[in-house]
C-alpha cells in the first residue's frame, strides 16, 4: 500500500479542497477495497483490465522463452502497452497478478523504461531525437517548428488529445539527421522544417 | 575494397532467406557444424584478433574460451542489439539489411561455447528492425537452419528477440541481463563475469551484432585472410558512422586503420558548409574529442585511437566544425548522460547532474572561473568509482572538451554569454 500519494494523485487532489483531499487519502488508506483508491481515477468509466484471448495466447507463447516467469516482464508489459494504451496502476496491478510478480517490482520496472506511458499518450506522438548528432544538423529549429505547430511544449500532449511531443535521446539514426520517430515505430529522416509541418498537416488530417 | 560487412549494398534483397542461400548463405555455419570442433572454431576466432565491436575492444575469441567445457548449468548466447550509443547506428542497418549474417554468426557461437538457446537483446526503439528480424528468423526456422536440429546435426538452437523499453544502461552487458530477467537494467558488480554467472545465473557469452556478423567469415575464409584487413592486432572490415557537419554522412565500411583524415575528407566529402573542422568524437559520445590538429593524423583502428589519448569505442564519429559552441556541445552530451544513469552509484547519479548543472550556468553565462576547475574534479572524481562504466563515459568528454577548448570555456565565463550566440544565431545550427 502506498503511503505517500504519488505525482498523479496530488494532481487529483489539488483541484479539490485541501480537506477533501485529506479525507479520500485517509478512506484510501484505510479501506480494504481496492476500488476505493481509484475512485476518482480516469479508469473508472473503463472496461475491466483484462487481456485478450489472442494476447493471452501469445502471453503463454512468450512465457516459454524463458527459464524464468519473471524474464517475460518486459515482453508482457509491451503487449500491455499495445493493449491498453498505458500503463496505468491498475494495469501493473493486472501484470504482477497475470505473472505472480510482486506489484511493487512491475511497478519498479515500468518506472524504469522511459518507453512505458505512465500516462495517456496522443494518437500520434512525435519523438525528436535531441541528441548532439541531431542537433549539430538542426533538431533545435525542428523542434521548435513543431513546439509552435501544436501549440505544446515538448514533454506535452495536445487538448484535442492528437498529438504528444516529447524529446528524446539518440535513436541510432545520425546519419539521416535530424529525425523523429513516429508512435514508436516509424523513422521519419533528414527532417527541415517544411518536411515536419507537412508530416503533422497529413497525420491531423487521418481520422484514426 | 570488396564489401564484406555492407554487401546488402551489392545484392538486392539479401535479408531474404533465399537470396542470403544463393551467396554461400550459412555456409560458414555448415562448416562450423559438420567440420569442426567447438574448440577449433574457438581457435580460429582467437587467431583472427577479432576484438569486440560494441565498445570494449574485447578479444572475442578470448571471451568465448571463458565459458566453462562441460558446465552442468545450460550456456546461453546474448546479442547485444541495443545499440544506443550517440553518433551510432551502424547496427540498425545490419538489422534492416542482412539478418541472416547475424543468425549465422550466433548458430556459430552457439556452437562453439555450447549454448542452445540466444537472445537477441534490440533496443525499444527498434520495433520494425525486430519485425524484420523476426521474419528472417521465422524463414530460418521454416528451413530447420535453426530449431531442434540445425541443419540436421541433432545440436539444437533457438533464438529469440527481447524488445527493451528505452534505456541507454542495457547496452552495458550486465545491465542488458538485468533487463532480459525482467528487472531494472542496473549493472552487476564483476567478478563474477558474466561468462561464469551471466543471464540466470549461467555462463553467458554477451556480443555486439557487429562482432558476430564477422564471424562467419572468418570462419568461411580463415583467421589469416582476416589478419590481412587493416591492422594485424585490431584487424577486420569495420563499419564507420560518419555524422555531424559532414557533406556525407552515413554508415561505411572501410578497413581497420583507415585513416580519420580521408573518413572526412575524402568519404565523408568535407566539412559541410565549406567551414573549418574544429573537433571529432571519434568513437560515440562517451570518449574523448580530438581537436582538429589531432584528427588529422589518426588512424582508425583501437589501437593507434587509443595511443592518440582516445578510444574508437563502437566508431561512430560525430564531426564539429568551427560554429559548433564546445560548451553547448558538452552539455548535451552531460544531459545525456545524466538522463541515462541508472542511479545506483552516487558518483555517477549526483556527478552527472551537477556537471550537467555546471554546464547550463556557463552556457547561460552565469558560470565562474572556478567551475571550470570543479567540472575536471566532479569529473575525476566519477571514474572508476562506480559499477559500470557509464561515470568514465561522461568523465572523458568532460576531460577532454575542458582543457582543449579552454579559451571557449572562458570566453563564456568572461562575456557572460555564449560568444556564439550573438544577434540570436544558434550556435548549434548546421551551418548549410
Amino acid at each position: 500500500m502506498v503511503l505517500v500519494p504519488d505525482e498523479s494523485r496530488r494532481n487529483t487532489c489539488g483541484e479539490r479542497s485541501f480537506w477533501l483531499g485529506v479525507i479520500r487519502f485517509l478512506q484510501a488508506a484505510l479501506s480494504t477495497d481496492k476500488a476505493l483508491h481509484y475512485a476518482d481515477g480516469k479508469m473508472a468509466d473503463q472496461k475491466p483490465i483484462e487481456f485478450s484471448q489472442a494476447t493471452l495466447k501469445e502471453y503463454r507463447e512468450v512465457l516459454g522463452r524463458y527459464p524464468t516467469r519473471q524474464a517475460a516482464l518486459l515482453p508482457t508489459l509491451w503487449m500491455a502497452q499495445r493493449e491498453f494504451g498505458w500503463i496505468s496502476e491498475e494495469v501493473e496491478d493486472y501484470v504482477a497478478r497475470l505473472m505472480e510478480l510482486p506489484a511493487a517490482h512491475v511497478r519498479a520496472v515500468v518506472s524504469f523504461y522511459t518507453m512505458f506511458y505512465r500516462k495517456p499518450m496522443g494518437r500520434w506522438h512525435l519523438e525528436v531525437c535531441a541528441n548532439l548528432p541531431c542537433r549539430l544538423r538542426g533538431a533545435e529549429q525542428i523542434l521548435d517548428c513543431l513546439s509552435r505547430k501544436l501549440g505544446i511544449e515538448p514533454g506535452e500532449t495536445t487538448a484535442d488529445g492528437k498529438f504528444s511531443l516529447t524529446e528524446v535521446e539518440c535513436l541510432a539514426s545520425c546519419g539521416t539527421a535530424p529525425m523523429l520517430q513516429l508512435n514508436h515505430e516509424r523513422f521519419y529522416e533528414n527532417l527541415t522544417p517544411e518536411s515536419v509541418t507537412n508530416l503533422v498537416d497529413e497525420l491531423a488530417r487521418r481520422v484514426s | 575494397m570488396e564489401r564484406i560487412l555492407t554487401r546488402w549494398l551489392d545484392i538486392p534483397n539479401l535479408r531474404d532467406i533465399d537470396v542470403y542461400l544463393a551467396h554461400d548463405g550459412y555456409k560458414a555455419a555448415r562448416k562450423a557444424f559438420f567440420d569442426m570442433k567447438p574448440e577449433e572454431i574457438i581457435d580460429e576466432v582467437k587467431n583472427s584478433n577479432l576484438r569486440g565491436r560494441g565498445g570494449a575492444a574485447f578479444p572475442t575469441g578470448m571471451k568465448w574460451s571463458f565459458i566453462p567445457k562441460n558446465s552442468p548449468k545450460p550456456v546461453y548466447v546474448c546479442c547485444n542489439a541495443d545499440e544506443s550509443e550517440p553518433g551510432t547506428f551502424a547496427n540498425r542497418y545490419q538489422l534492416e539489411n542482412d539478418p541472416h549474417g547475424i543468425i549465422e554468426g550466433i548458430l556459430i557461437t552457439c556452437r562453439a561455447v555450447g549454448a542452445h538457446v540466444c537472445y537477441v537483446y534490440m533496443r525499444g526503439e527498434f520495433a520494425i528492425q525486430k519485425q524484420i528480424f523476426d521474419a528472417a528468423l521465422a524463414q530460418a526456422r521454416a528451413k530447420g537452419i535453426i530449431g531442434p536440429d540445425v541443419m540436421g546435426s541433432g545440436f539444437s538452437v533457438e533464438i529469440y528477440t527481447h524488445r527493451g523499453a528505452g534505456a541507454y544502461i542495457c547496452g552495458e552487458e550486465t545491465g542488458l541481463l538485468e533487463s532480459l530477467e525482467g528487472k531494472r537494467a542496473y549493472p552487476r558488480n564483476r567478478p563474477p563475469f558474466p561468462a561464469i554467472q551471466g543471464a540466470f545465473g549461467c555462463p553467458t557469452v554477451v556480443n555486439n551484432v557487429e562482432t558476430l556478423s564477422n564471424v562467419p567469415w572468418i570462419i568461411n575464409r580463415g583467421a589469416d585472410w582476416y589478419k590481412s584487413i587493416g591492422p594485424e592486432k585490431s584487424p577486420g572490415p569495420k563499419l564507420f558512422c560518419l555524422s555531424g557537419h559532414i557533406n556525407r554522412p552515413g554508415l561505411y565500411e572501410l578497413p581497420m586503420g583507415f585513416p580519420l583524415k580521408d573518413l572526412i575528407y575524402e568519404v565523408g566529402g568535407g566539412i559541410l558548409g565549406g567551414r573549418k573542422l574544429k573537433g571529432v568524437i571519434p568513437g560515440g559520445s562517451s570518449f574523448p574529442i580530438f581537436t582538429a590538429e589531432e584528427a588529422v593524423k589518426v588512424n582508425m583502428d583501437f589501437d593507434s585511437v587509443r595511443a592518440a589519448g582516445s578510444l574508437m569505442g563502437t566508431a561512430g564519429v560525430m564531426v564539429m566544425n568551427e560554429d559548433t559552441c564546445m560548451v553547448r556541445a558538452l552539455r548535451t552530451i552531460a544531459h545525456f548522460y545524466h538522463h541515462e544513469s541508472c542511479g545506483q552509484c552516487t558518483p555517477c547519479r549526483e556527478g552527472t547532474g551537477w556537471i550537467e548543472k555546471m554546464l547550463i550556468d556557463l552556457e547561460a553565462g552565469c558560470g565562474t572561473m572556478q567551475d571550470l576547475d570543479y567540472l575536471i574534479s566532479v569529473a575525476t572524481n566519477m571514474e572508476g568509482n562506480t559499477i559500470c562504466v557509464l561515470a568514465d563515459s561522461l568523465s572523458m568528454p568532460v576531460k577532454s572538451f575542458v582543457p582543449k577548448y579552454k579559451d571557449e570555456f572562458i570566453e563564456h565565463v568572461k562575456q557572460k554569454r555564449c560568444p556564439f550566440r550573438a544577434n540570436g544565431a544558434q550556435s548549434l545550427r548546421a551551418a548549410s
